[in-house]
């Protein structure tokens, strides 16, 4: 009998913390839905026309950005062994990776990573400013102390290049090898493709590979989700 | 004794059929190559050069031990364009040329999982 009453008891009670759970749980999202809308509309994302390097806010110190040979990649996903060797990234997760496209029944190859967005819906998603662009190089990173795990950006990321981090509690993703552009190196998947599809550089360095791929005009160039207008800093273009 | 006969040709028939399948298996001719070497991601297809004598190959341009060739020098796809090993054929004349369909031969590590996992079905 009193097994009997424990069982009700537990049901109702679990009921109760569902409903109770449910409510906050919508209470907390719809707000911060709708603050992510109105950051979207105050930043204007996806107002802005014309060319975004010379709107000031994204005049930077360096340009950081890369180029995608699309054509050259053969998925020997080197690139993605290295990045996971660098930065311990752990093998159900990843900063870069190789997706296979079908273009009218022409398969290839296509690598992604964080692209760096001047635009970025996830640092205007991110309620504690953890996520953040660097405005000495426009580079996107977060910053482990400051995130509360929330995964906002990760909804926010049209682009699905972040995860969540169980080792350091934190969202963690592409940072562009920034502590390794600082010792003067190269990004790591870089350094690793053997088919030289992956091309980093600055921008404003008018003799650089990338500002060379990017200035030459019988080549057209892409970049990955153009109707989101988050204008990445990630390129894409045949060799 | 006409059923005597009638068991023995059959039987030969049988025996006939199973030794065509034999030469035909895969396993024969070397089957299906993957190379993890230079870089991972690349098959070799055995039956798509069926066309070809075994001598045509080896072991002038490729050894006939198994990973031989994945641990030759000249298998680069730098000698390669220079008409070393594949690019002897696959030069634009008598094959498709190695400088171009990267994708034909370097199916990706994603794919090979596939067909590694095919062939353990």
């Amino acid at each position: 009998m009193n097994n009997d009453n424990n069982k009700t008891l537990n049901r109702r009670n679990f009921l109760k913390i569902t409903a109770g759970s449910l409510t906050i749980i919508s209470s907390v999202a719809t707000p911060l839905i709708a603050s992510i809308a109105q950051g979207v509309e105050k930043k204007g994302i996806g107002k802005v026309e014309g060319k975004i390097h010379e709107i000031k806010e994204f005049k930077y110190k360096h340009s950081y950005c890369m180029v995608i040979l699309e054509d050259r990649c053969i998925d020997c996903e080197r690139c993605m062994e290295a990045c996971r060797k660098t930065w311990n990234v752990p093998d159900e997760h990843y900063r870069t990776r190789i997706l296979e496209v079908e273009n009218h029944k022409h398969k290839s190859f296509l690598p992604v990573l964080c692209f760096h967005c001047d635009f970025a819906p996830c640092v205007v998603a991110c309620p504690t400013q953890a996520s953040h662009k660097r405005k000495e190089d426009g580079i996107v990173l977060v910053d482990p102390d400051k995130c509360i795990g929330c995964k906002v950006c990760m909804l926010a990321c049209p682009y699905d290049a972040r995860y969540y981090n169980e080792e350091i509690h934190a969202i963690d993703k592409c940072t562009f090898c920034q502590p390794r552009l600082a010792k003067g190196l190269k990004p790591a998947c870089v350094e690793a493709c053997p088919a030289h599809v992956r091309i980093f550089g600055d921008l404003n360095d008018h003799n650089s590979e990338v500002y060379k791929l990017l200035h030459d005009y019988e080549k057209s160039i892409r970049v990955l989700k153009p109707e989101v207008h988050t204008k990445p800093r990630v390129y894409y273009r045949k060799s | 004794m006409k059923k005597y006969i009638l068991l023995l040709v059959s039987i030969l028939f049988c025996v006939l059929l199973s030794m065509n399948c034999l030469a035909a298996d895969d396993d024969e001719s070397g089957g299906l190559i993957i190379f993890e070497k230079p870089v991972e991601g690349v098959v070799f297809e055995h039956k798509l050069h069926s066309d070809l004598d075994c001598s045509d190959c080896h072991d002038d341009i490729f050894p006939q031990e198994a990973g031989g060739t994945a641990e030759a020098k000249d298998f680069t796809m730098k000698a390669m364009e220079e008409g070393e090993t594949c690019g002897s054929c696959h030069d634009g004349d008598t094959a498709f040329s190695v400088k171009k369909d990267c994708l034909k031969c370097h199916v990706g590590k994603m794919n090979i999982k596939k067909i590694e996992a095919e062939a353990g079905e």
